[in-house]
């Protein structure tokens, strides 16, 4: 067998070594089973629509305050440890990697578990992801209500929701929500754009919001 | 079986040399793994303030020719820890609590966003980016896996910081 130099064979290798390292790196995490990175249908194309909902802060805000700016709109609840924080943070990763495009979109995170979570809760809880100077990627805005208010918002965008038992603790039952996971990128008219998985990485959501937002004026 | 040629020594030396040149992945091999089975690359987030709530990660290997299974999680950090499975079947998040967790021999399970994950709650403090805390799994076997939790920033979406961090 006809021998390779001893460089170029080791050159090979590096690079191979390099290249898996890069790849799998890339997704940072440890074993993906990866769905559909985004996805859009037209089975989809109803999602969106009004909503009557109580800001962090206290103040009502309705579907109609976000026109102007494209809406990135997550359901989650601020007792679930793994999916919503992991939610959000791919959210906020990838609106650091857009740059200045981030200053046309809006982080929004609504509650599928309105008892727990109150204005305060959400204010503390988002607050945790809101950038740090001299990041300037817009700051989430936390919206949650009454249960027919939250309702209503979920059957706009076609979002499932339901609590189940997970343990007693000291007394009391302490539960999960199940909830549908996507992230929908709703246009600066309120209108569906797409929708991205749960398991999307902050690379994937960067490159196709850097396609979906036209650069900053 | 033919004796390995100086070439192919010499290229798999080379093969290893980079690997470990390339921290991230010599990180998720098991090389420090003296025992049967053990556990690495710990990590959770930084708690958001207020969250009741914690999802611990890591990587746990086999390295024995008999399967084994997690059967507890503790920590002196929080009052209760829950093994947990997330699911994202069509696009459902859910999560359940899972009975115990298998570690099939020769294998590795990682715990995991959207996966496998010990939910902590009553939490004793929040944690903070940069803590490091004690960590214990009980096995079906009766043995004990006793390794660290490494806090990580809020956005954090894997293990690989940890070998970014020196002296955190």
């Amino acid at each position: 067998m006809k021998r390779l130099p001893l460089i170029a064979l080791t050159s090979v290798v590096l690079l191979a070594v390099a290249a898996a390292g890069a790849v799998w790196r890339l997704g940072d995490r440890p074993s993906p089973p990866q769905s559909e990175a985004a996805a859009e249908d037209s089975s989809a194309s109803d999602v969106g629509g009004p909503f009557t909902l109580t800001d962090q802060n206290g103040m009502r805000r309705t579907d109609k305050d976000f026109r102007g700016k494209f809406m990135l709109v997550f359901f989650g609840y601020t007792y679930c440890p793994d999916i919503c924080p992991t939610s959000l943070a791919v959210e906020a990763e990838a609106l650091e990697a857009i740059g200045s495009r981030a200053g046309r979109v809006v982080p929004i995170f609504i509650s599928v578990d309105p008892q727990r979570d109150t204005p305060d809760k959400l204010k503390s809880y988002l607050a945790s992801f809101d950038p740090k100077p001299p990041s300037t990627r817009p700051n989430f805005v936390g919206l949650t209500g009454s249960d027919e208010e939250i309702a209503q918002a979920a059957k706009a965008y076609q979002v499932y929701y339901k609590a189940h038992i997970t343990g007693l603790m000291g007394g009391n039952s302490e539960y999960a929500v199940d909830h549908t996971g996507n992230i929908y990128l709703m246009d600066p008219e309120g209108k569906f754009v797409v929708y991205y998985s749960p398991g999307i990485v902050p690379d994937e959501m960067a490159a196709d919001l850097m396609m979906r937002l036209s650069p900053a004026d | 079986m033919t004796f390995p040629s100086r070439g192919a020594c010499v290229s798999f030396l080379a093969t290893a040399w980079a690997m470990a040149m390339f921290g991230s992945i010599s990180a998720y091999a098991a090389a420090e793994c003296s025992e049967t089975i053990c556990a690495e690359q710990g990590w959770a987030r930084a708690t958001p303030g207020g969250a009741q709530a914690a999802a611990i990660y890591f990587a746990i290997v086999n390295q024995g020719d008999a399967a084994d299974a997690i059967v507890k999680a503790s920590t002196t950090a929080a009052a209760s820890a829950m093994l947990h499975r997330s699911t994202t079947a069509q696009s459902v998040a859910q999560m359940d609590m899972v009975a115990n967790v298998p570690l099939p021999a020769h294998g590795r399970v990682t715990f995991g966003p959207l996966g496998y994950h010990v939910m902590l709650t009553g939490l004793k403090a929040p944690l903070k980016e940069g803590a490091v805390f004690p960590f214990t799994l009980d096995l079906a076997s009766g043995r004990h896996v006793n390794f660290d939790i490494h806090v990580l920033g809020m956005t954090a979406t894997g293990p690989g910081a940890i070998s970014r961090a020196p002296g955190r």
